[in-house]
């Protein structure tokens, strides 16, 4: 039992240095193809959020946040909040009609102040991470399908995959779908628990990496095939 | 499995685990569909272009063919018709002329002459076909009234035309497919239709022009034109849309409420640089 306990420790531990590494990828390959990536706006929204993830995850892995649990849903919460603007910025960016773009931002508005108060008044009870991280799930898996619907209205795009919208949008669904109901049930886990169902976050964020990597890749391809 | 690392598996793992799973099959399934439902898009649109593409070659092959008919009756009307009186009149004006009396030669002179002016009838008759100068110079109403005037002439027919609002003429390159358009459906009703009649009218609305054809003979309906522009035949008629496609122009087949005669119209917008 306790050679078990060890070898899940390793497994858990391993997976943490993983998923923490895998931030970098994206952030070498969007350096790597810099001059053809500068000029996208969209792709720096992305690369905004790698390295806010990448901060975050330093924060808690080199225990620079208070180890209370407090401290580190605080910091989840406003990791959480950043993720939704972010996502929400690039989509806004990416899609094409006027009325969608329009509600996204005024969704931003909303989300941000529900956030304010919901932390606000549920503070010190310190069960605020759980629900905001669900909100902002469901809306971003909506805006996603939104984004994915936008995709394949563009008439010049024979392959939807062969774009790197299709590659970020499916990382962010993948990511929001796997997490989903850990993010519901984490506040009512224990430590113990949580830490050991956290690795559904780390398997999903590398992913979500390793998927940005691509899309950072297909965007190039995409720059040669205009300049022909 | 490390997540079910408790003696009895918890309720939690299991909600985990098969929500987990459950969320993540809805979002591969949500991508695959959107992936097949845009390939089946594409392929759709690939056959509408591939149709369209048919369409535009069947329309071209409709068009040199009518083009190598024009071409041949052009070189039978010369061949046949000219190229024989020319030839005739040679005859007369051979190297014996200076040796025959004065009365022969000039009686050759004349017949020669006569022979000639016959030709100069018949290049100009043939020139006139191809190209009405009425048309240049006076435009489509002229034109058309001449046409008419000449069916009118031959006696088979009794054929009309009344332009009700053309004091603004058409750009000539339009004004000459126009009348190609309406010569096509003339020649078509003479051919095929046996009417005794002919009438055409013109008229402009809401910036649009629209002439009529109507003949109390055998006609087309909209279905019958739209069967024989997919076919192979119908040369003429296909010429017809090629043309009228030119001009964003349509053209509409019907039998008129009454029963009794058939109707062609056809609806040409008109632009800014037309000639004023």
């Amino acid at each position: 039992m306790i050679i078990f306990e060890t070898k899940s420790f390793i497994i858990i531990q391993l997976l943490e240095n993983i998923s923490y590494l895998s931030s970098l990828v994206p952030i070498f390959v969007f350096f790597f193809l810099f001059k053809k990536l500068k000029k996208e706006k969209q792709i720096w929204v992305i690369l905004l959020y790698l390295l806010f993830s990448f901060i975050s995850d330093s924060l808690i892995l080199y225990e620079i946040t208070p180890a209370s649990t407090l401290a580190i849903r605080l910091q989840i919460s406003i990791f959480s909040y950043i993720e939704y603007v972010l996502f929400s910025v690039y989509l806004a960016l990416s899609i094409n009609n006027q009325l969608v773009k329009s509600l996204i931002y005024v969704l931003i508005g909303l989300f941000t102040l529900f956030c304010g108060f919901y932390i606000y008044y549920n503070f010190y009870k310190g069960d605020f991470y759980s629900t905001i991280a669900t909100i902002e799930a469901i809306v971003l898996i909506v805006l996603s399908i939104v984004g994915l619907y936008d995709l394949i209205k563009q008439p010049d795009l024979f392959f939807i995959y062969s774009s790197s919208q299709f590659w970020i949008i499916v990382a962010f669904l993948f990511f929001l779908a796997g997490t989903f109901f850990l993010t519901i049930i984490l506040e009512n886990l224990s430590k113990v628990e949580a830490n050991k169902y956290w690795s559904i976050n780390l398997i999903f964020n590398t992913l979500k990496n390793m998927l940005f990597a691509i899309a950072f890749f297909i965007h190039k391809k995409k720059f040669l095939i205009h300049s022909g | 499995m490390f997540f079910l690392q408790a003696d009895q598996p918890s309720t939690v793992s299991l909600v985990l685990f098969f929500g987990t799973i459950g969320m993540l099959a809805l979002a591969i399934g949500l991508i695959v569909f959107i992936i097949f439902h845009q390939r089946k898009v594409i392929r759709y649109q690939l056959q509408l272009q591939k149709m369209e593409q048919d369409q535009q070659k069947m329309l071209l092959n409709a068009s040199i063919r009518l083009q190598e008919e024009e071409r041949q009756r052009i070189a039978a009307d010369l061949h046949d018709d000219a190229g024989p009186l020319l030839a005739t009149a040679r005859l007369y004006l051979n190297e014996n002329l200076v040796n025959l009396d004065k009365t022969t030669q000039l009686q050759s002179i004349y017949n020669a002459k006569q022979i000639i002016d016959d030709t100069i009838q018949l290049i100009r008759n043939i020139s006139h076909s191809l190209m009405p100068p009425t048309l240049k110079n006076f435009g489509l109403e002229s034109a058309v009234n001449d046409l008419f005037q000449k069916i009118s002439g031959a006696g088979t027919m009794n054929a009309s035309c009344r332009f009700h609002d053309y004091r603004e003429r058409m750009a000539p390159e339009k004004e000459l497919i126009v009348f190609r358009v309406i010569q096509e459906l003339v020649n078509n009703i003479l051919k095929h239709s046996n009417a005794s009649f002919i009438h055409l009218t013109q008229n402009n609305n809401d910036g649009k022009c629209y002439i009529r054809l109507h003949h109390d003979g055998r006609g087309l309906t909209q279905n019958d034109f739209e069967k024989l522009n997919k076919s192979t035949v119908g040369l003429g008629l296909k010429n017809i849309q090629s043309r009228l496609k030119v001009l964003h122009g349509k053209i509409q087949f019907e039998k008129d409420m009454s029963q009794t005669y058939y109707k062609a119209t056809i609806e040409i917008p008109r632009e800014e640089d037309d000639r004023h």
